[in-house]
């Protein structure tokens, strides 16, 4: 009977982390090519989902819409299109020129203050609160509008298993380009030694484009896959990429892989949070009230975990400043 | 001082020493001279006479609006302090301004503390906070200090809108009464107003200036230059870099706290839109952008990034919506950003040559004496150092004993373990075992900057040095560690005792660069320095912090022949004085004029060990330079004299 509930929570919390996986993948891609932590990443998100809804309807205020897959398609390029050229003009303009001094205080401040620009410019297209948008995959046509009864009261979103699906591949397809590709590999080199890569032929300026563009795009699908499910606001990216951030930490910024794991266990973890719940017990005299479930803390506990993560375990985080000699 | 002194006159005792004539003409003169000298004071003052005027002919709504912008001040004097500062990125400011205004409702609201005393405690808790999270990122790089701050930020934020019951959620809390005082025994019992708010703003602000301004002028302030340019640096001369990056982050909260306290007090509302993590990112832009303006930064970032969107938005048409301003802040924050790192910087004048002794100086001829003294411990006794490097042995099993005053050249072919040996002897690298024992007593256990307390000081292979301290400033660093009086308060006050000790100081530094022969660049900033001048600085530093044993890491690299023999003659006066020194050196010539023995490093394990004569002699030597030819053993000759690489 637990069996179809428990289901529903795993697949929620799975499609919601590997989503988070593949923001995490951006933010690690950008930070081995260049030691940078884009704090504007959240904000490209934002980008992807505003852009969409601008394309689609207008800015207008959206209800349950009848568009056509075709301008929805249609949509989801541009949003990707414009994303990746945001996140191009943001190496360009808020990172590179303060990568030279060495000190992290310029491109911290600019990132910030990129993103900051990004929010308030779409402030001016979609001031309220919040948003509905129109759902892009086409699963509504499947199972019982979308959803799928399990046994057991259970409910299967089908939406939720396509974004798991679509994540996971574009990750794992990505990994593969990374490790086998010609240009995955220039772009590892780049990340080892820019000087040698130079010495090899190979350009760090164009390959530091291609991560941010990379980057960019996915975070921009991450948006488009996420948005449909909830009401947006212009936080929605910020606390997506801040979840993202936490993924790309927990794994250890090092392998695309390692952010794909760490943001599916974040996934899983908010999805328990949200919905279980410990059911009262009484032991004889004992008796313990019901724990859970926490649904106001699901956005915090991520961040929480991920800022006791830094102040625990600076290990591979830290001790940069020693290297000096 | 007698026992029977009066309370009064023990504590003036503590703060100023014993009494001495002219001291109090002295201080005199000393604050004259500043306010002569240092236009912030001037400013300072001049900010005081608008408050007073404000005062007098501005409407109720501009006074409270001056109010609030002082307030505004003081938190960003505190980010100040640790932005610019101590260099450590913190993008949770207004999260800190947050819990002071929270805990101030909490206080008020359901503990019934009045306004003031809310205020300190309020400050006081967000001290602890931030010593918090100061302790949490102080072992961080840069890049993940402004995440963990970023983050705590935004957490502060989502906990408001979590937990509504206790925080109002994103109405706030309103105060029903307004900031009170009440002193019952002296009749005191006042209500602050908007005017009563901007004077305790403008007072309290004025007084952090010139506290702030004081530290940074003193060697408090140049012990934050070089924590913040060169942390590696900083803990190779002695200082407590995580803890400096802790202090600095608990005064910096605590202003945080109290501004908080008192701005929600002045407006009557803890409004959670005005601690989110956009403020705390438009405080660091505003700290970042004043940059160029020095100490007056906060004030002119603020100006920059807030003053001149509120002014421009209405002319744009936005006085209703503050979209426009929001867009403004922005731009101004990046071309602010864009325009202070790019900042152009004044060309520093070329040194002129150094009085340096010439090469063919007594200096470069060879020792006369071994001065190696009996019954006493050894300086530096090290036994059976073990470090590996993933499978990489770079020590095995290495013991070396230096006798005091002894110096001690170690050579050996590249990656045989010679910089590591003087990292794990200066502790910054864990030896993997082993015991090092400094004038008899075991350190093996202990911290960089302790080690430097307990007299071992290392001289970095790279040239270190910060960019805009004069050369004698430098050296003024390395001394500070010895100085008992060197604390913030103490630098504030310009205690008699601190001036002395500052005087010492300068006396100290000025003979440590005779002693090396640069005492003409003293007053030059040190990028303008030619490399070998550079490098005699930085012995000089390292040699003012007083030790016992200094690890010199190929200091001829880039030295002419007057430097090298300036070099030379200072280690041979260094140990005269009874400081050992260990010299990793390729330069053969150095070592035979300087060192009273040489160890020879292979592989991590020590394969000689004699005067240099015998060393340069040594077939095993030769060996393991040169390589053994193919079917002979070691004893055979190769028909080639023995050649060191010859550097510099």
């Amino acid at each position: 009977m637990i069996i179809g509930f428990l289901l529903q929570v795993l697949v929620a919390g799975l499609a919601a982390g590997a989503v988070y996986g593949l923001v995490g993948i951006g933010y690690t891609l950008i930070y081995r090519m260049s030691g940078v932590l884009n704090f504007a990443h959240g904000d490209l998100v934002s980008v992807a989902i505003f852009a969409f809804l601008l394309v689609v309807g207008g800015g207008a205020q959206l209800g349950a819409s009848n568009t056509s897959a075709g301008i929805l398609w249609f949509a989801c390029a541009v949003a990707v299109v414009a994303t990746v050229a945001v996140a191009i003009g943001l190496e360009r303009l808020a990172v590179a020129p303060f990568l030279a001094p060495g000190s992290a205080l310029g491109w911290i401040g600019a990132t910030a203050a990129a993103g900051l620009l990004a929010r308030s410019v779409l402030a001016f297209g979609f001031p309220a609160e919040g948003y509905t948008v129109p759902e892009i995959l086409p699963v509504r046509g499947l199972g019982r509008g979308g959803v799928l009864d399990l046994p057991g009261g259970g409910v299967l979103q089908l939406r939720d298993l396509a974004v798991l699906a679509t994540a996971v591949l574009l990750a794992v397809a990505f990994d593969r380009w990374l490790a086998l590709g010609r240009t995955g590999r220039a772009m590892r080199a780049t990340a080892d030694s820019p000087d040698a890569a130079r010495l090899m032929g190979i350009s760090p300026v164009r390959m530091m484009l291609l991560a941010f563009a990379i980057a960019g795009a996915l975070a921009a699908v991450s948006g488009l896959l996420l948005a449909p499910a909830r009401p947006v606001s212009l936080q929605l990216g910020i606390i997506i990429g801040l979840k993202g951030v936490a993924a790309a930490v927990l794994g250890r910024l090092g392998s695309a892989r390692g952010a794909l794991v760490a943001g599916l266990a974040i996934g899983l973890g908010e999805s328990l949070l949200r919905s279980a719940s410990i059911p009262p017990l009484s032991l004889g005299a004992i008796r313990v009230p019901q724990v859970g479930p926490f649904g106001g803390l699901h956005d915090i506990a991520a961040l929480a975990i991920l800022v006791l993560v830094l102040a625990l375990n600076p290990g591979r985080l830290g001790a940069a400043d020693e290297a000096v000699d | 001082m007698t026992d029977r002194a009066r309370p009064w006159q023990r504590l003036a005792g503590w703060l100023y020493g014993p009494p001495r004539p002219g001291a109090f003409i002295e201080a005199a003169t000393d604050l004259r001279s500043w306010l002569r000298q240092d236009r912030v004071a001037l400013l300072v003052a001049a900010g005081m006479a608008v408050v007073v005027a404000l005062l007098a002919l501005a409407d109720v709504q501009t006074v409270g609006h001056a109010a609030g912008a002082t307030y505004t001040l003081l938190a960003l004097f505190g980010l100040w302090l640790i932005v610019v500062q101590t260099g450590q990125p913190a993008l949770g400011h207004a999260a800190l301004i947050g819990i002071g205004a929270y805990v101030t409702a909490f206080l008020r609201l359901r503990v019934g503390f009045d306004g003031l005393a809310a205020a300190v405690v309020a400050a006081l808790f967000c001290g602890a906070t931030g010593w918090f999270v100061g302790w949490g990122t102080s072992r961080l790089r840069p890049a993940f200090t402004a995440l963990a701050t970023w983050s705590f930020g935004w957490l502060g934020t989502l906990a408001v809108i979590a937990f509504p019951d206790l925080t109002g959620g994103t109405g706030g809390i309103a105060f029903g009464s307004p900031l009170e005082v009440r002193i019952a025994p002296l009749g005191i019992d006042a209500r602050f107003n908007e005017a009563g708010h901007l004077l305790l703003g403008a007072l309290l602000l004025t007084a952090v200036m010139v506290i702030l301004r004081s530290a940074q002028r003193s060697g408090v302030g140049r012990g934050w230059a070089v924590l913040r340019e060169n942390p590696s640096l900083a803990r190779s001369l002695g200082y407590d870099v995580a803890g400096a990056r802790r202090r600095a982050f608990f005064v910096g909260s605590a202003l945080a706290g109290l501004a908080g306290s008192l701005s929600a007090q002045a407006i009557g509302i803890v409004d959670p839109g005005s601690y989110s993590p956009v403020v705390s990112l438009q405080m660091f832009a505003a700290v970042l952008v004043g940059i160029p303006a020095g100490f007056l930064g906060p004030v002119a970032g603020l100006a920059v990034t807030g003053g001149i969107p509120a002014a421009l938005a209405p002319a744009l048409g936005g006085t209703s919506d503050d979209r426009i301003q929001g867009v403004l802040v922005a731009l101004m924050t990046v071309a602010g950003l864009v325009v202070t790192v790019g900042w152009p910087r004044r060309p520093r004048p070329v040194a002129p040559e150094a009085s340096l002794p010439r090469a063919g100086s007594p200096a470069m001829e060879g020792r006369g004496r071994a001065p190696v003294p009996e019954g006493q411990a050894p300086a530096l006794e090290v036994r059976r150092l073990h470090r590996a490097f993933g499978g990489v042995q770079a020590l095995s099993d290495t013991s070396i004993t230096v006798a005091q005053g002894e110096i001690r050249g170690l050579i050996g072919p590249n990656g045989s373990g010679k910089s590591t040996f003087l990292r794990c002897v200066s502790g910054a690298v864990a030896a993997d075992s082993g015991e090092v024992l400094v004038n008899g007593a075991a350190i093996g256990n202990l911290g960089e900057a302790a080690r430097v307390r307990m007299g071992v000081v290392r001289v970095f292979q790279r040239i270190t040095i910060l960019v805009g301290l004069t050369a004698m400033e430098q050296v003024a660093l390395g001394s500070r560690r010895r100085a008992r009086n060197a604390n913030w308060v103490w630098a504030a006050l310009k205690t008699p005792a601190y001036r002395t000790e500052e005087r010492a100081r300068h006396a100290a530094a000025t003979r440590m660069m005779a002693l090396l022969g640069i005492e003409d660049a003293a007053s030059l900033t040190a990028e303008s320095l030619p490399t070998g001048t550079r490098r005699l600085l930085q012995v000089a530093v390292a040699a003012a912090t007083g030790p016992s044993v200094l690890l010199l890491d190929e200091p001829t690299a880039g030295m002419d022949d007057r430097e090298m023999a300036a070099l030379a003659s200072a280690l041979k006066q260094l140990s005269e004085a009874g400081i050992s020194v260990v010299v990793v050196e390729h330069n053969i010539r150095f070592l035979a004029a300087v060192a009273d023995r040489v160890t020879v490093l292979e592989s991590g394990s020590v394969i000689a060990e004699g005067s240099p004569r015998e060393v340069a002699a040594s077939p095993v030597v030769r060996d393991a330079y040169l390589g053994r030819p193919l079917g002979s053993d070691s004893s055979s000759a190769h028909g080639q004299s023995f050649r060191p690489r010859e550097t510099g």
